[in-house]
């Protein structure tokens, strides 16, 4: 019983370290956003993508979460919800690398007049992202109170939804050319997904806890 | 004692045959692995029979006058009956073949049945998959009531919960199993002198326990995959109301079928969750059960008795 336990306190351990880290490779892209619309990564081009590292070793944590998962006692149903969500987890820190390449690679300027409103979706974005790993986190903890949790990332996602349409409206009331346009309109997406992928998440984790009640 | 080979014969077909409708929905869910399933079910399915097994052996032994003779041929027949069966993919209850066998027997020395008896275990067969359905039923509405008032635990923590559940739910199914079928194995064999019923119920839950560790794993794989795909809370509940069902028959002295009581058992669930959990086939395997097992046992115990006894 007490190797029962252990277990699960490591899994639960691994878990939190995982999201920590998946966190972090967000506070990175946080950081790193005022230095691409101000046109730094731009500037320097040898500038290395700050992400790319913490979603690295994110990736290595997911791999040994992984094996956690698989030498773990969990029952084989939940082993395989938690293998795919570990993997949609995963698609979140990718995400948010790819966003820094639009500045560090791809070398994207925004126009002045849409950095607020880009900003304030990247603001929107990652709250529901933190939302969404509370979600996760509740998962080994206590089941009950994942229905309010996931209901608050949907909440925020759908405020990230409004924001992305006002800000397309708004970039296509620019006067640019139409290529500029669908590269914004790409990071735009980008963004977006974010929120997109963290409610994706949290309905995955709500869906897993609805099969658990009788 | 040579005559007990067709007890043990029958014992192991019950063993190899019923050890999935106790553990069968646990491990096809691969919450349980075959090998603790079968190690379980094989100690206290012999437990169940020694300690719990009295009172059924009495009532199959009253049905009628036995001899070691035709206790052999009683139990031969009905384990006959349940091979057949088996092969020809159709359901077989140790306890619907033995008293058929029973019957036949009566028929072929022109002996009286217990008529009273005989109807009190024939009621017991169709009130089982009901009274488990009703369990089943009850324990889905109750559980399902006091989901918010339950302890609230993480995934990892909930999942031991169900399987240890699930483990204590087989080795109880085991039990029952064992105090409600040593009966059908043995009760012959103790109406006609041959063991005292103490003995009967030991041998038992030996024969039984042997068929389990020897070749219950193609049924059980099929009981929880054929029948029904079960989650593990649903199959958890399956197999309580199974066992509580089984056992609450061993202790009225009524052999049942194992098979329909879990049938019912799953049935329940279905009818409270508003789901499909079991097909018609499966109902009609269970009416199917009532008669034709019986009927087999009843015509081989009559063929084998009028071949081998003298005119």
């Amino acid at each position: 019983m007490f190797r029962l336990w252990r277990t699960e306190k490591r899994l639960q351990e691994k878990l939190e370290a995982y999201l920590a880290q998946v966190m972090s490779s967000l506070g990175g892209l946080k950081d790193a956003f005022p230095q691409g619309l101000d046109g730094t990564f731009a500037r320097q081009s040898d500038l290395a993508n700050p992400v790319h590292e913490l979603e690295s070793v994110a990736d290595d944590m997911r791999r040994e979460l992984e094996l956690e998962l698989y030498s773990g006692k969990l029952l084989p149903e939940s082993r395989a919800d938690m293998l795919s969500l570990v993997e949609a987890i995963d698609r979140i820190s990718n995400i948010a690398e790819n966003i820094v390449e639009f500045f560090s690679i791809q070398k994207l300027d925004v126009p002045a007049a849409l950095h607020a409103d880009v900003e304030d979706l990247l603001r929107k974005s990652l709250e529901t992202c933190a939302a969404m790993s509370e979600t996760v986190r509740l998962l080994l903890d206590d089941l009950s109170k994942i229905r309010g949790c996931a209901e608050e990332v949907d909440h925020l996602e759908s405020q990230c939804d409004a924001r992305e349409r006002r800000l397309l409206r708004r970039l296509f009331d620019l006067d640019l050319d139409l290529a500029r346009k669908l590269h914004l309109r790409e990071l735009i997406g980008s963004i977006a997904a974010l929120s997109d992928q963290a409610e994706n998440v949290a309905d995955m984790v709500e869906r897993m806890a609805v099969k658990r009640r009788l | 004692m040579g005559k007990l080979l067709g007890a043990v014969f029958l014992g192991w077909a019950l063993g190899a045959n019923d050890a999935a409708n106790v553990f069968g929905p646990a491990v096809s869910a691969r919450v349980v692995r075959y090998r603790t399933a079968i190690l379980i079910a094989a100690v206290f399915v012999v437990l169940g029979a020694g300690t719990g097994g009295l009172r059924a052996i009495e009532a199959v032994g009253a049905l009628d006058v036995q001899t070691p003779n035709t206790a052999f041929w009683v139990t031969l027949a009905a384990a006959l009956a349940m091979t057949l069966l088996i092969a020809l993919r159709l359901p077989a209850s140790s306890s619907q073949a033995i008293v058929g066998a029973i019957v036949g027997a009566a028929l072929a020395r022109h002996s009286n049945v217990d008529v009273e008896g005989l109807t009190r275990l024939v009621r017991g067969w169709v009130l089982t998959p009901v009274m488990a359905a009703l369990i089943g039923m009850a324990c889905t509405l109750i559980l399902g009531s006091t989901q918010r008032w339950r302890p609230t635990r993480g995934l990892a923590r909930l999942d031991l919960a169900v399987h240890l559940a699930l483990l204590a739910a087989g080795a109880w199914g085991a039990y029952a199993l064992g105090a409600n079928n040593a009966a059908n194995v043995t009760g012959v064999f103790a109406a006609a002198g041959v063991v005292s019923p103490t003995q009967a119920a030991w041998i038992a839950g030996g024969s039984i326990a042997l068929g389990i560790l020897t070749f219950a794993s193609r049924l059980m794989y099929l009981v929880g995959r054929g029948l029904v795909q079960l989650e593990p809370a649903t199959a958890l509940v399956a197999m309580v109301s199974q066992a509580l069902a089984v056992h609450a028959f061993a202790l009225w002295g009524v052999p049942v079928s194992s098979s329909q009581a879990l049938a019912g058992g799953v049935l329940g669930i279905g009818v409270v969750k508003g789901v499909r959990t079991i097909n018609m086939r499966a109902l009609l395997n269970i009416l199917l059960g009532w008669v034709a097992t019986p009927v087999v046992g009843a015509l081989l115990a009559y063929f084998l008795l009028q071949v081998t006894t003298p005119p």
